[in-house]
């Protein structure tokens, strides 16, 4: 498969525990401007195109938003996205020490990935009064997971909305780059395969990380972004 | 050229919809650069005849989108368009009368607008700069409803028909009718405006007669839609419709004109007297009034003055111009000067009844008040001697002269007379009155001298009198001083009114005939009877002079048309035309400038700057000249040549001899006034008799369609989408909406209602807004009694379907009390059953047995009836044999193990249907619309659900990880597959994610060495219920297999819960009526959202149904106890299955390769990564620690003891 060639379509999945505004995120993020009304039920409802450095990109936007119960659904998510929002509410710390799990489990599922595509995302900004995980807390957890960006926005004044978004694809596309300079031979066949198994769970071959996923990658640069509003 | 500007015109549209405000001082600015614009765009629409850019009207119009326009001047394609000689332009441009309503689809930048005349039903281009923007905060309501009609049937030839069938548009434009009317205080026929005002009544009359026949049309079509061969008729019944509907409106319009017209001096006399005798005022006040006007004045108060800057040429008329204004001003200074809130209400009183032309003051039939009636006649005076000094401004046609100087004597008498009247009134108190009255008439006799003078110089004939430049100059010079002699008498006038208290004109002719007319009179009879008694009176001299000496007025030919033209009786004739009408801020301005913009009389006008309300000073006049270009009649007038054609000239030179007149008045005057209105008023009157008449033939039906037609209506707060569907709508017109009389409510509106209104309202409110409805629909038996009935059936539904007892049982009260002493007196039965409704629910919520709805099975809509599952088919034999469940009871009861392998895959995924079944079923619409507020308890199905999915999920692999051979690890895959197609089989959406999940999780899918020994058939039967389950596009497969509803069938929740929570973010919960954004914003609940929102409840709904499957006791204790099992554990579930995972097929096979990569990242973590004690070093600690030597037979499963606990 030859990525240059294609619009790159990156699966951007939106985990946090309940009631972070995750949905409001994702809500603000793909319908842009007001529209009269917006259908959940359809299949674009999480597509956005947007772009970055330059490029098209398609972005689905994979939300656990009322499905956050359905922990076997999580791993479908995981596996299935590129990058990965992290979102809690800074109004809530629990929200924020939740994330540290399934954070674990993103990098189990990525094959002990360390440099998975995230973004720290402390929601509900525009609540400073009830504010109870302050910047610099937040700010510490994203370093301690390598650096990941970390962003305060507040969906409800959609501060900050794309650009959590933006940064999260940026990160998708640079580690896709790196991968396709690095990539000889042919794509390997999906997960849970050895090379002697054609089973595949997708029709379209998408890269798949899986446990043993054996690729190197490049340790990321120095990040030290953290963008506070 | 027609794809282009249609284009443009659509953007215009589109966003002029949600732009339009109500805004009408355009800044000027935009005057030169939208002319600019004008100028170079050459394309159809054609370039504007008339060069725009000194027609301050029409700006504002282009740069805000008005869904309406009403035309101000005539329009005939064929003689005004310069390049018509193909027919492409006449096809496609469209004819205008002055005071057409049109209902604009688009605007070119241009300036032309593709609109659809109401008046005549026919589209096509026509110029904006010919037309006002209209809009009126009574027919707001209406002319929102007319558009939402148009928008749905108008505008596409496949209307969606069947949304057409529950008839809210008609309502709409009913309860459009009812809000004017409620707002005119014309609702009941006994009203008293309508009983005083003979032209209300008539309008009344024939807008009710068109609204139902317009509702017969309605029905009719309803009718003939629902037959199946309707085909052409239908159309014909469209067109019908949509023509009886631009009627409607027109006549509508025609309305308010005349109310506006007949009542505006009642409204203004109660404000300035705090007590009234008139039996009916309105109860809006003074700001409401003033609204109106202003609104339907939007354009004319747009500074002139910007315009007349970019025309030089014009400065010299504008310099003469600002001397008459001067003079004038000081008149209107005099005015405001003495009494200034009684000038300031009376001023606008006169400049509104100005634009009716009433010229005399006995023609007025309404004027009551001595101070309005002077009010009235000073104005009409001062806009005569206006005209006639404008007239010398230019040398103009002595005939026109003639009419001039004879309509200002004219109304110069019309004042005297007043003010005699007043003087009579009191003789003591009115020297001064007196004197002032006696120099106004020498100053008039000065002017009538005067003129006289200029003809007796002449020996030519009449027609060619030449007015010589210092006779004009004198005659300016006398005019001006009569203007100042005038206010000086009027102000006296109004002192000693004041003095006296107001006293009512009306009164005192009535009392001079004698005691033997009758009391009441009918309005127009009175009106004749004044004119009668005042006629008399006039005894001035110098009018009889003047007709004897002045030849005849030109005949005036051109109000024919309206005669006899019955339909455009009220839009044609410029007397009802809202043109004029005053401005809050400028009180003067307003008038003056609808007379310079009124048809053929007015345009070649001065439009004065508008004039500030503290000096009441005039700072400038518009130049004729720039008013010249606003219409080609007025193109020979002055000599400017405009994108005019020979035609237009031809066309409008029959009128200019008239309009020519008033050529540079500071008050523009019509010429024909003192000769048409009686004519005009009649024939519109009786015009209207006639077609009302027609209509309405049978009393009876005439009163029962009256009473239908004007129920009391919150039809216009509720607004649709574009599919039909009610979008949004307050409460009381959603209840509304919930019992309408006249169609059956639309099942899925009702019961998205029912689903959703705990989320919009509280059931106590509905309760309330219930009996609410109860109450004002009155008792009427064609409509309160169907009515009454279906609120009845809202509240049995209520409570017998959709009660919760615990949101629900605030509202019992009220509904008991509603039962038992509203309904039961109306209705014994039915009240006697809901009262026993009540207290049964009353009953379940104390003892707590039923949780849920009274009646057994639905909890859900009618739609799911009928859905159940074919009884017919047997209930399939279980699988299962005698040993199995030999097997299934030793392991329930704690004895050896059974492995799933053992067990019949399709029996498997059949018991777990019933398991999930059970469950979903239960679960009721308010647990999954409130299932993520936090605090709430009803969403125990929910959850339930939810975590037997975990758990089956667990299971699986708990069973797939247990053995340490990877072949039988193989053999369990294999077997879940099956299961997994069964349960597809089943419809067991639920239990089919949960076990491909597991299957497709890290744990299971990193088993190389197990999945090696899976066969290739199983993987491509996985392959294919991935495909089902996919999660890509946003579920698309799974639920285009859910799309149609088919039960039994258990839906994966999950994308339920998901739709249900962005349906809740991502819409919110007010919407904006469409019509508040031109005026006062009302937002209602978007309903459109609760609509979502309820379809997807409802969509769950219809798939609980419960399996008809025999449960096999054993296998489902099993089951049930290995759920248990998982719940019990499902924290340590996670850890434990990679553990598990990682033992039976240790990472070790490919160490040589993962120690590499492994080692790499793991020093990158560690040197780049500040790592706190993560859950993942716990973890591997963990595993380092206890992953050998370790069985999974071993951990710590308990099995039965906590089955029981949790069960």
């Amino acid at each position: 498969m030859s990525r240059a060639g294609y619009q790159r379509e990156y699966h951007v999945a939106v985990i946090g525990s309940g009631g972070v505004g995750k949905s409001c995120l994702t809500a603000q993020f793909v319908q842009g401007v007001f529209i009269e009304s917006y259908d959940p039920t359809i299949e674009d409802s999480y597509r956005k195109q947007i772009e970055v450095d330059g490029r098209q990109v398609m972005l689905e936007i994979m939300d656990t938003a009322g499905t956050e119960q359905f922990t076997s659904m999580r791993e479908f998510y995981m596996r299935d996205a590129h990058g990965f929002l992290l979102v809690f509410s800074i109004t809530s710390l629990t929200s924020l020490q939740e994330l540290a799990e399934l954070r674990e489990q993103i990098v189990q599922i990525k094959g002990g990935d360390p440099n998975v595509p995230i973004v720290l995302v402390g929601n509900k900004s525009d609540l400073e009064e009830d504010r109870k995980v302050s910047r610099s807390q937040a700010f510490k957890v994203s370093q301690a997971w390598g650096n990941v960006p970390y962003y305060e926005t507040s969906a409800r004044r959609r501060q900050n909305v794309p650009e959590v978004f933006v940064d999260v694809c940026r990160q998708i596309m640079r580690k896709d780059l790196s991968r396709a300079r690095r990539d000889r031979g042919p794509e390997r066949p999906g997960y849970g395969g050895g090379s002697g198994h054609t089973y595949s769970r997708r029709r379209r071959p998408r890269r798949q990380k899986t446990y043993d996923d054996d690729d190197y990658y490049e340790p990321r640069e120095k990040r030290s972004r953290c963008v506070i509003l | 050229m027609e794809n282009q500007s249609l284009s443009t015109a659509g953007f215009v549209r589109n966003y002029g919809r949600h732009e339009h405000t109500p805004n009408t001082r355009q800044p000027s600015k935009l005057t030169t650069g939208l002319t600019g614009v004008v100028f170079q765009v050459q394309m159809t629409p054609p370039e504007t005849p008339v060069s725009s850019h000194d027609n301050d009207a029409l700006l504002p119009g282009r740069a805000l989108f008005h869904n309406y326009l009403r035309a101000l001047y005539h329009f005939d394609p064929s003689a005004a368009l310069p390049r018509n000689n193909g027919d492409e332009s006449l096809l496609t441009t469209t004819a205008i009368k002055p005071g057409d309503l049109i209902l604009v689809h688009s605007v070119h930048a241009n300036g032309w607008a593709d609109g659809t005349v109401l008046t005549t039903g026919e589209r096509g281009w026509l110029p904006t700069n010919y037309c006002e923007a209209y809009d009126h905060p009574y027919l707001r309501n209406l002319l929102n409803a007319m558009t939402q009609l148009w928008d749905l049937l108008g505008a596409n030839e496949d209307a969606n028909f069947s949304n057409f069938i529950r008839q809210d548009y008609i309502r709409g434009l009913i309860a459009g009718v009812r809000y004017i009317l409620e707002h005119a205080d014309c609702l009941h026929r006994n009203a008293a405006l309508v009983q005083q005002y003979t032209g209300i009544r008539r309008m009344r009359k024939g807008l009710l007669a068109d609204l139902s026949s317009l509702v017969q049309i309605a029905r009719s079509l309803q009718e003939t839609i629902s037959e199946p061969f309707a085909g052409e008729l239908i159309h014909y019944l469209l067109d019908d419709l949509m023509a009886k509907a631009f009627k409607v409106v027109t006549r509508a319009v025609g309305f308010v004109d005349m109310w506006s017209k007949e009542t505006t001096e009642v409204r203004l006399n109660v404000r300035n007297r705090d007590s009234t005798h008139l039996p009916m005022t309105p109860p809006s006040n003074y700001d409401d009034l003033t609204i109106d006007i202003d609104a339907s004045r939007q354009e004319v108060d747009t500074d002139p003055v910007d315009s007349a800057k970019c025309l030089p040429a014009a400065e010299f008329e504008e310099q003469r111009g600002q001397a008459v204004a001067g003079a004038q001003s000081e008149a209107r200074r005099l005015d405001h000067g003495e009494q200034s809130s009684i000038a300031r209400y009376s001023k606008r009183q006169s400049s509104l009844a100005h634009r009716l032309s009433l010229t005399k003051a006995e023609r007025n039939p309404c004027s009551a008040l001595a101070s309005e009636q002077l009010a009235h006649v000073h104005d009409v005076c001062i806009s005569n001697i206006g005209a006639f000094i404008g007239h010398h401004l230019h040398a103009r046609p002595a005939s026109e002269l003639v009419e001039t100087t004879e309509r200002l004597v004219n109304a110069c008498e019309a004042m005297l007379i007043i003010v005699d009247d007043v003087y009579a009134h009191d003789v003591r108190r009115s020297a001064s009155v007196r004197q002032a009255r006696l120099n106004f008439q020498a100053t008039l006799g000065d002017l009538i001298k005067a003129t006289k003078e200029v003809f007796s110089f002449s020996d030519l004939e009449e027609g060619e009198v030449v007015v010589l430049r210092d006779q004009s100059d004198h005659l300016i010079t006398v005019g001006t001083s009569l203007i100042r002699s005038s206010g000086e008498c009027v102000a006296k006038t109004r002192g000693l009114i004041e003095q006296m208290g107001d006293f009512e004109l009306e009164n005192r002719p009535r009392g001079m005939r004698g005691a033997d007319q009758p009391a009441i009179e009918p309005p127009q009879g009175l009106a004749q009877v004044q004119e009668r008694s005042l006629r008399p009176k006039s005894t001035s001299t110098e009018k009889r002079f003047s007709r004897k000496t002045l030849p005849p007025p030109p005949p005036i030919c051109k109000r024919s048309s309206i005669v006899t033209d019955t339909f455009d009786f009220a839009l044609d004739s410029p007397d009802d035309a809202p043109v004029a009408g005053v401005p809050t801020t400028v009180p003067f301005a307003g008038s003056l400038a609808s007379n310079a913009l009124s048809p053929r009389r007015g345009s070649a006008a001065m439009l004065p700057e508008p004039v500030t309300i503290n000096g009441a000073t005039l700072r400038h006049c518009r130049s004729s000249r720039l008013v010249n270009g606003s219409s080609p009649a007025r193109q020979d007038s002055v000599g400017i040549s405009i994108a005019g054609s020979a035609d237009t000239y031809r066309s409008s030179t029959r009128n200019s001899a008239i309009t020519a007149v008033s050529e540079v008045s500071t008050r523009a005057t019509t010429p024909e006034k003192s000769n048409e209105p009686a004519s005009s008023d009649d024939a519109l009157l009786s015009s209207f008799n006639s077609i009302s008449s027609m209509r309405s033939g049978n009393t009876d039906v005439e009163l029962d369609a009256e009473t239908q037609l004007l129920q009391k209506t919150y039809a216009s707060e509720l607004t649709f989408s574009k599919d039909g569907h009610v979008s949004g709508g307050s409460l009381p017109a959603l209840v509304e909406k919930l019992t309408t009389h006249d169609s059956t409510p639309d099942p899925q509106f009702v019961s998205a209602f029912y689903i959703t209104f705990r989320l919009f309202t509280t059931p106590r409110e509905l309760a309330q807004a219930l009996v609410a409805r109860f109450d004002y629909i009155g008792d009427n038996r064609a409509v309160g009694m169907p009515v009454k009935l279906r609120i009845c059936n809202i509240f049995k539904g209520w409570l017998e379907t959709h009660w919760n007892a615990e949101a629900d049982k605030d509202a019992l009260g009220e509904i008991r009390y509603f039962a038992l002493h509203t309904l039961k007196p109306h209705l014994p039965s039915a009240g006697e059953r809901l009262v026993d409704l009540t207290r049964k629910v009353s009953t379940v919520y104390r003892t707590g047995t039923i949780q849920g709805p009274l009646v057994s099975g639905v909890g859900k809509t009618s739609l799911s009836i009928g859905l159940s599952q074919d009884s017919s088919k047997a209930i399939p034999e279980p699988v299962v044999t005698r040993s199995q469940l030999q097997a299934l009871r030793t392991a329930t009861s704690g004895g050896h193990q059974c492995s799933v392998t053992e067990l019949d895959p399709v029996e498997v995924a059949r018991q777990l249907a019933l398991i999930t079944s059970a469950i979903f079923c239960e679960i009721q619409a308010d647990e999954l619309l409130e299932w993520n507020k936090k605090g709430t308890k009803s969403e125990q199905n929910v959850r339930r659900m939810c975590a037997l999915n975990n758990d089956i999920a667990h299971v699986v692999a708990d069973t797939i990880l247990e053995p340490d051979d990877a072949r039988k690890r193989a053999l369990i895959i294999k077997h879940w597959a099956k299961v997994a197609e069964a349960c597809l089989e089943l419809n067991n959406y639920d239990s089919l994610m949960a076990i491909m999940c597991t299957l497709n999780s890290s744990v299971v899918q990193r088993l190389k060495r197990t999945w090696e020994l899976v066969s290739k058939k199983t993987k491509v039967r996985m392959e294919e219920m991935n495909a089902v389950i996919d999660i890509e596009k946003n579920h698309a497969s799974l639920r285009k297999r859910l799309e149609s509803p088919f039960a039994p069938c258990i839906p994966f929740l999950g994308i339920y819960l998901t739709d249900l929570t962005f349906l809740d973010v991502g819409n919110s919960k007010k919407r904006d009526l469409p019509g508040a954004a031109s005026g006062q914003p009302t937002s209602v609940i978007n309903f459109d959202k609760y609509m979502r929102m309820a379809k997807v409840v409802t969509h769950l709904q219809n798939f609980q149904v419960p399996y008809r499957l025999q449960p096999v006791q054993e296998m489902q204790a099993w089951l049930d106890a290995y759920l248990q099992r998982m719940r019990a554990m499902q924290d340590e579930m996670i850890v434990h299955f990679h553990r598990r995972s990682l033992m039976v097929e240790p990472k070790r096979e490919r160490l040589p390769r993962m120690a590499d990569g492994k080692k790499s990242g793991d020093a990158g973590s560690g040197e780049e990564r500040p790592k706190t004690a993560t859950g993942k070093e716990r973890f591997e600690t963990f595993l380092r620690n206890n992953s050998f030597g370790f069985k999974v037979h071993d951990m710590p499963l308990p099995v039965v003891p906590n089955a029981e606990k949790h069960g």
